[in-house]
This record gives C-alpha cells, structure tokens and sequence, in this order.
C-alpha cells in the first residue's frame, strides 16, 4: 500500500477555512451545545494534525479528519452525558416533543450519519470512511433514521 | 415539517469562521515562529553565511562548495543539486539545494545562489518546506545591484506571484528539482532595483492558490 507523505499544516488550514462552518454544524448537532461544538471542532483539528504522521492517505484528508472531530464531539458529549438523551433512550416521544427531542432520540450512529449526510454533505463513500462502517451499513442506517423520524413526527400531536 | 425540514431546522448554519490560530495553539505548532517570523530567521541565516564566508573561503576553496565550510552551516544529507544555472547581471549563477537533518523536527530544505562550487559569493538560507511554509524565498542584490528573489514552492504550484511594497506583481514559472529534495519547486527570477518583495502567492495549474507566504 503506497502511503502519502505527511499532510502539511497548509492542508489543514485549507480544509479549516474552506468548512468550518460544516464542521461546526455537525459537533453542534453530536454536542448539542454549540460552545462544546466550537470546543471540538478546534480539538478535532488540534488531534489531526498532531497525530498528521500517521494519516496512512487510504482515503481523503478531509475524511479524516471528519472522523477526529466527530470522535471529539462524541467525547466532547459523553462528559456532559446529555440528560435529554437518556430520557429518550427508549425512543418513544413524549408528547410535547420538540424537533430538537426528536433528533436526539435517534440513537448515536443514526444521529452521526443523519448529521454527516444533511449538514456536512457527505456522500455514503466518505461517511463509511469516516465511521469506519460499510458504505452498505450506512445507506440502512440513514434509512432507518428517517424512517424513524418519519414515525415519530407522525406520534407528535399537532396544534 | 418533512423529515428534510425537521433536520435542517435542529442545528442553525452559522456563518462563523472559527480561529485556526487557536487550532495550531492546541495542536503544539504555536511556538513555532510564524511564517514571516521565519522567513526572518531565514533571512538572517543568510547573512550570518554571507559574513562568515570572508573569513572562510581560502579553506573552502579547495573542498567542495564553499558555504559547507562555513561555520555552522547546516549539512547536507545527501548531495548538493545545482537546481538551475542562470545568467543575472552578466554573470552565471548557481541555484543550489539540499536536505539537512540539522534541525531534525523541521525537514529543512537548505537552498541558495552562488557564484560558482568555490567562489565565495552568494547568499544561502534554510527553511522548512514543504512543512511548515508551502513556499518562503531568498533575496539580495547581485554585485551590479540587480536584485533577485528564489526560492521552494510545494510541487502542485506552476507558478508563483510575487507582490512587491509598491504594489507591482511579478508572476514567474516554477521548474522542477530532483526528487530526493522532496515534493517542491522552485522559482527563481530577477526584479526592478530596491524591489521590496510584500507576499508570495503559490499558484496550482488551474490558477487556483496552493501556498502563501504573507508578513
């Protein structure tokens, strides 16, 4: 396997500048907090290019380091254990849930490639690589999160 | 509210450009001088070399190129390539380049203009490129004043744009070096009398910019 040669900081400069609204979209929607989202956009870059060495190229850069901002957004939101989403852990909506409530009783992996895929733009290649899951796994995934959405906006009674 | 609609809705877009100083404070890279302050540091380089030169070159005559006897010069590892030969002010010079593990953490690339292998003139200087700088240069005045610029460019670059303090640009074609100096290229090229160099712009094919080097 040819491996590429270290990503210069440059690399990640223009990847910063060129997304960092993308970015910042998807941690806000992983944190729910968009102090904690602006925290782990700035942490998930910090760790890239620390660890730039050992960014092996079998994929795009931008993939990469999609994957180490999404990971410090999902650390970023296991210190703050969200209470909102243990309530909903069962995926039943209360009554007066919100769309906020709904998306956050997806369950975490249907949660990232919702997120991955509406705010980030990513297609289902680049999402596989970065969750680290089949690209096949990510289609039903996503289909199953709007499938559920779907249900439960159906569940919420409307005024 | 579709299920579109519902996802959109749940997190604002907001038009915030983040701080990529503070990225680089984090990731350990902010002690680091920034690129001007390098280029600096580069700069200086080469006039240390340009001193010690005087005192140097009868000895160096005789062993090889005469900046690598100079004092504290960082050492190639590897060989020295003459790069481009050019004919500035009437006279032919040697644009040279080579790796150094002098500072092991920077990859530097140690680059410069000489008169000949054992002629004692020109001006040399290091800068860690590709790495830190996408791009940096060398610059000084030749012995009938003609003032000259060169220096690295990451290898996706065809041309540079150099701005000068009075605001004239001049654009100059990269060529390439050998692959052992790394992924790069290099630009070399001569300007008006006191020409001030503000900003190097490192341009890709498509016109697109791939390195820059501001104050």
């Amino acid at each position: 396997v040819k491996r590429r040669s270290t990503p210069r900081l440059e690399e990640f400069e223009r990847l910063y500048r060129q997304r960092y609204p993308r970015f910042l979209r998807v941690a806000e929607g992983l944190t729910g907090n968009v102090d904690s989202a602006r925290d782990a956009v700035q942490e998930g870059f910090a760790r890239a290019i620390r660890a730039r060495h050992d960014y092996r190229g079998d994929g795009p850069l931008e993939n990469w380091v999609w994957s180490c901002v999404v990971n410090a957004a999902r650390q970023a939101r296991l210190r703050e254990e969200l209470p909102l989403s243990e309530e909903l852990a069962d995926g039943r909506a209360p009554a007066d849930v919100g769309s906020t409530e709904l998306l956050r009783s997806l369950p975490e992996r249907q949660r990232l490639v919702v997120f991955l895929r509406h705010y980030a733009d990513l297609d289902y290649a680049a999402m596989a690589d970065v969750l680290g899951i089949a690209v096949g796994t990510v289609g039903a995934t996503l289909n199953k999160a709007h499938a559920a959405l779907r249900r439960r906006l159906e569940e919420v009674p409307r005024p | 509210v579709n299920v579109a609609e519902l996802i959109d809705q749940h997190v604002p877009v907001r038009d915030e450009r983040g701080s990529w100083d503070d990225v680089v404070r984090r990731a350990g890279v902010a002690t680091r001088r920034s690129p001007w302050a390098r280029r600096s540091l580069v700069l200086a380089f080469a006039v240390a070399v340009l001193v010690a030169v005087g005192a140097t070159f009868a000895v160096a005559a005789s062993q090889g190129w005469w900046f690598l006897r100079s004092e504290g010069t960082p050492q190639p590892v590897g060989a020295v390539d003459v790069v481009k030969t050019v004919t500035w002010g009437g006279r032919q010079w040697a644009i040279t380049a080579y790796r150094t593990d002098y500072w092991p953490s920077t990859r530097s690339l140690c680059f410069g203009v000489v008169g000949s292998e054992t002629s004692g003139d020109g001006a040399q200087a290091c800068a860690d490129v590709p790495g830190e700088l996408a791009v940096t240069f060398l610059t000084g005045s030749l012995p009938d004043g003609t003032r000259y610029v060169v220096g690295p460019v990451v290898d996706t670059a065809e041309r540079v744009r150099i701005t000068l303090s009075d605001g004239g640009e001049v654009d100059t074609s990269t060529f390439t070096v050998p692959a052992e100096l790394g992924p790069i290229r290099f630009y070399a090229t001569t300007l008006a009398a006191n020409a001030k160099v503000e900003r190097l712009v490192g341009l890709g094919a498509d016109g697109q910019e791939v390195a820059r080097l501001t104050p």
